[in-house]
């Protein structure tokens, strides 16, 4: 490419919008031009002030104040007058703390029930999507790093294969499984898709005999042949959401 | 909670009022609560979230008689910008944020959404609800307004000559 193709495109290749072919071509660009260089550099360069000042502005950050206030109105509006196909699909969530539930039943006992509610009112909201759009603040680790830099819990779920099965409702595939840090604890998060929706699982890590329990949990309640992982995350869905859900025990 | 801290940096830079943007905030989450069954796996939340903000300020700014104009009369002043000079070298976050605020507010937006929320232009688009177009223009218009307003605050050190020519070429 010249001069005269690169310019035009400098600003789309500073902000990162360009397919993976121009930007090579423009890289390869950049290594002979001096002067389109420098003008990429000084793009750089006002973005990241621009990013820089406005994110350290104490002016432009909530207080702590309001985000205590925040928090408590959106568990409010959760906990009520959710529209009937949210209600619906809150079962969702439910199953993205079941394993919390569970964990509780195998030894997590100190966690408080308004300390389970809290995550999971957070879960709906925040994380649930963390493994689609990795916007946490800690970027997420991927499974297989994690089992080799924590082992527990991450090596246990790093060692079984994420597998295709099909249940009732249609198939079961795991779409994502990762390390990720949410309100100051550490997790495996799980992404299911079934029923063209995502089911987020959160696993504690926190204790290593919490593993093998989770996998001595019994087959799916429809009888059909399921791989360990699937058999696992649907009875601990099944189990976890029959007890938790007040929809389905009327 | 993810999300928040960027929502209400750009409720703030909007209203330039803590208990606006508070308000804002909280207005825009609420909503975001209720309709989350719209939400689409796989895409941003961020973007999602800025869009329902940018509606609830929309909405607000209407239920007060304010309506945005579509096409802005800055626009047509941005199109004459003869010279865009080159970055200073040392830039420091007084000065940044004096000349962002200092070209007219669409720039503005278009340069948060896009620089510290990291938007891509597809998102801006949908969530400002212009085309992507006017996106890329605006963009390119913006940053070379704040190019000169952050050239005219301090004196530009040039430590290369070929920084004049490189500059001439974003026209």
């Amino acid at each position: 490419m010249e001069c005269r193709e690169v310019r035009p495109l400098i600003e789309a290749f500073v902000s990162e919008q360009l397919l993976v072919e121009t930007t090579q071509a423009i890289v390869a660009h950049l290594e002979r031009c001096r002067g389109c260089r420098a003008e990429v550099d000084g793009l750089r360069r006002m973005r990241a002030a621009i990013r820089s000042a406005v994110e350290t502005s104490a002016d432009l950050s909530p207080r702590a104040e309001f985000l205590s206030m925040l928090t408590a109105r959106l568990q409010t509006e959760a906990a009520r007058g959710r529209p009937a196909r949210m209600r619906r699909r809150a079962w969702m969530a439910i199953a993205a703390s079941l394993l919390i539930v569970v964990a509780s039943a195998v030894g997590l006992r100190e966690w408080s029930a308004s300390t389970l509610e809290a995550l999971l009112h957070a879960a709906v909201g925040d994380h649930r999507f963390c493994a689609l759009t990795f916007k946490l603040a800690e970027r997420p680790i991927p499974l297989a790093e994690a089992a080799q830099r924590f082992g527990g819990v991450h090596a246990l779920l790093a060692a079984v294969e994420p597998a295709t099965t099909t249940l009732s409702g249609g198939p079961l595939r795991v779409m994502e499984r990762h390390s990720c840090v949410f309100e100051a604890r550490r997790f495996v998060h799980i992404v299911l898709h079934y029923k063209d929706e995502p089911i987020s699982l959160l696993v504690p890590t926190d204790r290593d005999q919490l593993s093998s329990d989770i996998w001595r949990v019994g087959p799916p309640t429809d009888g059909r042949t399921a791989s360990p992982s699937a058999r696992g995350f649907m009875s601990l869905r099944s189990a976890a959401h029959g007890t938790s859900c007040s929809s389905c025990r009327r | 909670m993810p999300h928040v801290d960027g929502l209400f940096r750009l409720a703030m830079w909007w209203e330039r009022d803590r208990r606006e943007a508070e308000e804002l905030v909280q207005d825009a989450l609420v909503q975001a609560l209720q309709s989350f069954h719209r939400f689409t796996a796989g895409t941003n939340c961020r973007a999602w979230l800025v869009t329902i903000l940018q509606h609830v300020r929309g909405n607000r700014r209407r239920a007060a008689m304010r309506r945005l104009a579509v096409e802005h009369p800055d626009e047509r002043i941005a199109d004459n910008v003869p010279f865009v000079p080159a970055v200073p070298q040392q830039l420091t976050d007084e000065d940044v944020l004096a000349a962002l605020r200092g070209i007219p507010e669409l720039y503005q937006d278009i340069i948060l959404l896009c620089d510290v929320e990291g938007l891509t232009y597809k998102e801006i688009a949908d969530a400002l609800t212009i085309p992507i177009g006017t996106v890329m223009s605006r963009l390119h218009r913006g940053r070379a307004l704040l190019r000169k307003q952050l050239a005219s605050s301090r004196t530009v050190q040039i430590d290369d000559p070929e920084d004049l020519t490189s500059s001439e070429g974003t026209r």
